[in-house]
């Protein structure tokens, strides 16, 4: 072999994970989701209050780049810096999914569904969303509101729309309800007997 | 090379450190080892003493350095007791006349071996034993035979071995490389049969003998704990994966257990005539390393004076040792969830010893640090049981490369429900129902190996990690049901619980409610009555 720095190397492997780690966290969506590492097994299992399990195989994510031998020779480690946009990107599409096909299996199995049959999203629909979740109010009584994953087109529309219906007494009827029942729900929280 | 290795250490170390490699030649060799001496004031002349394959009684005197004349003068009187006292044993019968033996990890000069003729001369007359000498070469040719296939000989191998040979003696020991190695060289072979499988064990505790080396220079007793803690987890899991027969390798395995003892033994004696805890280079030292290595130290002496308890056995200095581990347990760290089992056992150990308003302090402490770390918002907690005291230390000292992202550790622990456990055990209904509702918003997890015997490994690929919450509205009848069953769980665990006090602060990552729920019984010292 021809002589070699393999512990400078090792720190620019590293720095290119904690790049795409840094992506991901920057994610608008998938920044605001904490992670946790599980650092062995094969497999992952939440048990349910009413003691109902849900298992979940570990599943692979990756994505493959090329750089040719060229671009390496003359540019150095800044070759690798496109492909770590590429290989974060390709990540982060893959988590996207991943994480929607289970959302969608979770609350397809609970019944937590509403159908829109296809139209435009409308305040209706919204407090016929709002009604179907559980919504944690914090110790100033603010309400935590689930946040609307949408498209980029309707959240040109829905940006400037949920804020007013914010401010429409449906809603904040509503919000008194829900947090009346988030109130009998905490004050449930406690030892019996 | 790795004679050469092995060589180095052995004329460079002391009769402590190849005492048990020693033994563990004899029992290849079909030796039974009696008694293996902990170099107490009780010894009658004899370090160790074994039956032969011939049912032959034999005794050893173990020494360090050359036999020079000097050297005889100085320990004649003890070789007069050597041969000429019985050796006291219920294996042994007292009319039957046992082989004497001089060891030593250099040789023995011309002057004494003439010496040592005219001696057994003499003692034949008063039909004492014959004294005869082991010296240095042999030892190395019975540890070098005995590690057979696997001493380290292909330059991958040589090089896994000389990179603990040569580390740093004075840091933590690299207790996940040295597992990995123990079960990618010892104990890979799926489908080894039982005597390849015994010999792997022997060899490995042979190794590991003198790859600690460093650790021996440095009389890193704490290094060496983890270390021979490593092992016997690796044998134990070994053995029961292929169901080898206890009988196969119990000697091995006591062998291993006895050097964890003497390693705790001899770092509870250092810390407990030091003035301060401060170690090494001053510069980074104090406050929070201060007082980890506190922690660290207590939780030490913790589990090896509950140990001697489960034995029904105590330290002769038992009230002493008690004063200073009461009088030093203020003021401890909390690094990190994996600080959890340290602090377990200090106050295991305190309540035990009758001090129960301290462990119902800390007790208490340790809830409310864990709540208060684990906030309803979940924006942090507590960095989790795999980030052991090194990793989580240079987390929150800000010093660690790649840096520390607390909020993966927000909204759940693998300790809490360990703790509420430990609480409903103790009828402290009025502080689990002060702080309820708090614990019903943060996540329990728990890894479960699928194989009862992965509870011994560093790391398994077989395993379910579960996650639950605790229930909104909680029956404190179930809940202190839940808290005293012991039925469901890990037999390994139950079967090694004296063992599981030193591996679970070792490997913190396999702490569970079960695990500490069997200590907790099997330890004892439970008031029910003392309520919160």
């Amino acid at each position: 072999m021809l002589p070699d720095f393999p512990a400078i190397k090792r720190r620019y492997s590293e720095a290119f994970i904690r790049y795409i780690k840094k992506k991901q966290k920057a994610h608008p969506f998938l920044g605001q989701i904490r992670q946790h590492v599980v650092p062995e097994g094969n497999r992952m299992k939440m048990i349910r209050e009413d003691g109902e399990e849900d298992g979940l195989n570990f599943e692979r994510i990756s994505h493959k780049v090329s750089v040719t031998p060229e671009d390496i020779i003359t540019k150095g480690p800044a070759a690798f810096i496109e492909p770590a946009e590429e290989v974060a990107q390709a990540l982060m599409e893959q988590q996207e999914s991943l994480f929607f096909r289970r959302l969608n299996e979770s609350v397809q199995k609970v019944g937590n569904v509403v159908d829109g049959g296809g139209k435009k999203f409308t305040f209706d629909t919204y407090l016929e969303l709002l009604k179907k979740v559980d919504i944690d109010f914090d110790e100033n009584g603010i309400p935590r509101i689930p946040q609307l994953l949408v498209g980029s087109e309707a959240y040109e529309r829905l940006s400037k729309l949920v804020p007013q219906w914010m401010e429409d007494p449906a809603f904040k009827e509503l919000m008194r309800v829900k947090k009346k029942e988030w109130h009998d729900r905490e004050s449930n929280r406690k030892l019996v007997d | 090379m790795i004679e050469r290795a092995i060589e180095n250490w052995l004329t460079n170390t002391n009769e402590r450190n190849y005492q048990t490699p020693f033994c563990q030649v004899l029992i290849d060799k079909g030796h039974r080892i009696i008694y293996n001496s902990r170099h107490g004031p009780l010894e009658m002349g004899k370090d160790i003493i074994s039956i032969d394959p011939d049912g032959k009684c034999c005794a050893y005197q173990l020494k360090t350095g050359q036999i020079t004349t000097d050297v005889w003068r100085q320990i004649k009187g003890e070789l007069d007791e050597l041969v000429g006292l019985p050796v006291v044993h219920p294996s042994v019968s007292k009319s039957e006349l046992h082989k004497s033996y001089l060891v030593t990890n250099h040789d023995i000069n011309d002057e004494v071996r003439i010496r040592i003729d005219a001696f057994n001369d003499a003692n034949r007359s008063k039909a004492n034993s014959h004294l005869d000498v082991i010296n240095g070469a042999t030892i190395l040719r019975g540890l070098c035979d005995a590690q057979g296939k696997f001493l380290p000989s292909s330059f991958n191998d040589l090089q896994r071995f000389l990179r603990f040979y040569v580390t740093e003696g004075n840091d933590l020991f690299a207790k996940a490389t040295f597992s990995k190695f123990l079960e990618d060289y010892f104990f890979g072979d799926e489908n080894g049969s039982s005597a390849s499988i015994v010999n792997a064990i022997s060899a490995s505790v042979i190794l590991t003998a003198y790859a600690t080396y460093p650790y021996q220079v440095a009389e890193n007793h704490y290094a060496m704990f983890e270390a021979w803690t490593c092992l016997a987890a690796s044998i134990i899991r070994r053995a029961l994966k292929s169901k080898l027969e206890k009988r196969k390798w119990k000697a091995s395995y006591d062998l291993v257990l006895e050097e964890i003892v003497r390693h705790l033994s001899a770092l509870r004696d250092e810390a407990m005539v030091r003035d301060n805890f401060l170690e090494g280079d001053v510069q980074g030292d104090g406050a929070i390393v201060y007082d980890v290595r506190k922690t660290l130290i207590l939780s030490s002496i913790a589990a090896l004076e509950c140990f001697q308890l489960l034995k029904e056995e105590e330290s002769d200095n038992s009230e002493e040792i008690k004063d200073f581990v009461k009088e030093n347990a203020k003021g401890l760290a909390f690094w990190g969830e994996s600080a959890w089992p340290h602090a377990f056992l200090i106050m295991k150990y305190l309540e035990r010893k009758s001090e129960g308003v301290d462990a119902h302090r800390k007790l208490n402490d340790t809830l409310t640090l864990v709540l208060e770390s684990t906030p309803l918002t979940g924006e942090y907690g507590l960095p989790d049981l795999y980030w052991d005291t090194a990793d989580a230390l240079e987390g929150i000292l800000g010093i660690r490369e790649g840096g520390m992202d607390v909020r993966e550790f927000g909204g759940s622990s693998s300790i809490l429900e360990s703790l509420v456990h430990m609480m409903a055990r103790r009828d402290y209904r009025g502080t689990l129902e002060k702080h309820w509702r708090h614990i019903s918003h943060i996540l329990y997890r728990e890894f479960v190996p699928d194989n009862d015997e992965d509870l011994q490994s560093w790391r398994t690929e077989n395993g379910c990690e579960i996650s639950k919450f605790p229930n909104k509205s909680q029956s404190w009848q179930d809940l202190k049901k839940e808290a005293c069953n012991f039925e469901i769980g890990n037999q390994v665990c139950s079967d090694y619980l004296d063992f599981m006090l030193f591996y679970i602060l070792v490997a913190p990552h396999r702490v569970n409610s079960t695990v500490l729920g069997l200590l907790d019984k099997h330890i004892g010292g439970i008031r029910e009555n003392l309520k919160a």
